[in-house]
């Protein structure tokens, strides 16, 4: 890094960045402790005076540095340590007050509706899952998400098997919109307290009473990094080249965090470090993958493409930012990205290539449709499946995973603006599987014995 | 123990600098507070004043159709709301002119003010003026 005032050079790389490659702050998310919010008024209340400048604030911001940000998020304490009582109809309430006070405060998304259950659930947490589908078919705003599993506790396969009825039933209810309910719940393997991106997010223990984090994106920015490099260049090279992009991304990403943070008057979180991608034209992980060397995303050597980008990507956030964390990693939404989503439509992306890949990147099975005849096994079981990826490797994990009522495979769902849209994929459906109707509890993996 | 918090710690801060008597302890969201509005401890005045000229300095960039006397009229109008260049470079870069300024604007009336003037001058000329804060291009270039 040279040293001194900044040169025209390095001015114009950045203005390019933002102009041409599409940097832009993906998300600020505000996170907001709810304890002791004995009623939806209390949420509501603790809510609009913690929010209720976050949209001036970061849109001056904004301007000031030309750093779009995109989108603008609530994260709150998972409501299942919230709610006084299980009650439906009080859940409903505070879902319900919960999507009133984000749409004052002016944030398309408040995430939060959420229980952790990977040991047991408590009676408010089956009430709450169990509201879920409900939740979601009355409010237009609010994400929910399920913990069922942590490498310290194994996997709750009484909730897992829970889970695929309760995305079922969401789908259900939320048919008319193409099951778009489904898109608000993540079922989550060592979920992470301080994610700022939807619709997994919400404010965890040791959070503090509010705090700003921030998630970065970029894809484009790398694409273009890399497009640089001459023809043929080695794989080294390539991730070189990355985590010098990334750490640019990731220091302005916690530059405009900490502004963010001081005008509103809350503490600073992290800075997410992931590359998350969109359905605009540029904006694509999967664009990366086939410039590595993929001709289409899904094809062998995706994996190792995936593996390389996620790896360099950490390295230069982590070099730029010692306040990483949430996911940090890149994502792979099938319908939030353009070539993602064309891959699979060619069948070149099949739903196992794609497990295999998140066991080496951020998340996981994410925003996939399947077919409507999918069964609540068969989802339990895929959600099982990666929840074990992510307690052996030490990674979070998750599924948001689409079952359209009445969707066949290979026909295109759109849900429209930021989820996007998807070709439904196939899956090997059976009406039951019984390694999920054994339920009970997977104990959790050995950590000893490492060689 | 008597606590100083976020709630609180505004009443011990004077002219920019913390005073806390004995018998006070700082809590962590006092802290968190001090940091974030560049509140100085003893000895800290000389980082806490290069912040804030840190803070006033904006980067004015200019790009378009090369013709005469863009870049007095562009110094021109920070002049005349008293802006101080620090640095300027300019170039043709594949025909189109693009000229960057580093301006202090702690003397203007602000950054709307600026950024209104520019606009319009950037509109009688025919030009693209962009007023962004110098803070974000060096959090990206320099540790």
């Amino acid at each position: 890094m040279a040293r001194g005032p900044l040169g025209m050079d390095e001015i114009l790389e950045s203005v390019g960045m933002v102009g041409r490659d599409h940097l832009d702050i993906r998300t600020v998310t505000l996170g907001i402790n709810l304890r002791g919010c004995r009623t939806p008024d209390d949420v509501v209340r603790r809510v609009t005076a913690t929010a209720g400048n976050l949209i001036g604030i970061t849109d001056a911001i904004a301007t000031e540095t030309g750093i779009p940000i995109v989108n603008r998020r609530i994260a709150v304490t998972p409501i299942a340590w919230v709610a006084e009582r299980g009650e439906r109809e009080l859940l409903l309430d505070l879902a319900r007050a919960l999507d009133g006070t984000a749409a004052e405060v002016g944030v398309d998304f408040i995430g939060g509706f959420s229980a952790m259950v990977e040991k047991h659930a408590s009676r408010i947490d089956e009430e709450l899952m169990a509201a879920l589908p409900y939740a979601f078919a009355e409010t237009e705003r609010v994400c929910g998400s399920v913990n069922i599993a942590t490498t310290g506790a194994g996997i709750n396969m009484d909730a897992v098997n829970f889970m695929g009825e309760v995305i079922k039933e969401t789908a259900a209810q939320t048919a008319d919109q193409s099951a778009i309910g489904c898109a608000k719940l993540v079922v989550f393997a060592n979920a992470v307290p301080d994610n700022p991106f939807m619709a997994g997010a919400f404010h965890g223990f040791g959070e503090g009473d509010a705090a700003i984090s921030v998630g970065i994106s970029g894809p484009g920015v790398v694409a273009n990094a890399l497009r640089r490099l001459p023809p043929g260049a080695p794989m080294q090279d390539l991730a070189e080249e990355i985590k010098r992009t990334v750490f640019k991304i990731t220091r302005v990403g916690e530059h405009v965090g900490r502004e963010v943070s001081r005008r509103l008057g809350v503490a600073f979180g992290v800075v997410d470090i992931s590359l998350a991608p969109t359905s605009t034209p540029g904006d694509s992980v999967a664009e990366i993958l086939e410039l590595i060397g993929v001709e289409r995303v899904g094809l062998p050597g995706s994996t190792v493409a995936l593996a390389m980008l996620n790896d360099a990507v950490k390295k230069g956030g982590a070099m730029a930012t010692s306040r990483a964390g949430g996911l940090s990693g890149a994502f792979i939404p099938v319908s939030e990205d353009a070539n993602f989503a064309s891959a699979a439509a060619d069948g070149h992306l099949v739903l196992e290539k794609l497990e295999a890949m998140t066991a080496v990147c951020s998340v996981g099975l994410d925003m996939i449709a399947l077919p409507g005849d999918t069964s609540a096994h068969t989802i339990a079981a895929i959600i099982a499946d990666e929840a074990a990826i992510g307690i052996i490797n030490n990674k979070t994990t998750a599924c948001r995973l689409v079952p359209v009522p009445g969707a066949v495979p290979g026909e295109w769902v759109d849900w429209g603006g930021l989820l996007g849209r998807a070709p439904v994929m196939d899956v090997r459906n059976r009406p039951t599987v019984g390694v999920v109707q054994r339920a009970g509890h997977m104990p959790p993996p050995l950590r000893a014995l490492g060689n | 123990m008597r606590l100083i918090t976020s709630e609180n710690v505004a009443g011990f801060v004077k002219d920019g600098a913390l005073h806390v008597d004995e018998g006070w302890t700082l809590a962590p969201s006092a802290l968190e507070y001090l940091r974030r509005n560049h509140v100085r401890f003893g000895g800290e005045e000389s980082r806490a004043a290069a912040a804030a000229v840190a803070e006033n300095l904006v980067v004015i960039t200019v790009e378009g159709i090369d013709k005469p006397g863009i870049i007095a009229t562009v110094a021109g109008e920070v002049a005349r709301q008293h802006g101080n260049i620090t640095d300027l470079s300019q170039t043709i870069l594949a025909g189109v002119f693009v000229m960057v300024l580093v301006v202090d604007m702690s003397g203007t009336e602000g950054y709307d003010v600026l950024v209104e003037g520019l606009e319009q001058v950037g509109e009688e000329i025919g030009m693209e003026i962009s007023v962004r804060l110098y803070s974000v291009y060096e959090a990206m270039h320099r540790i």
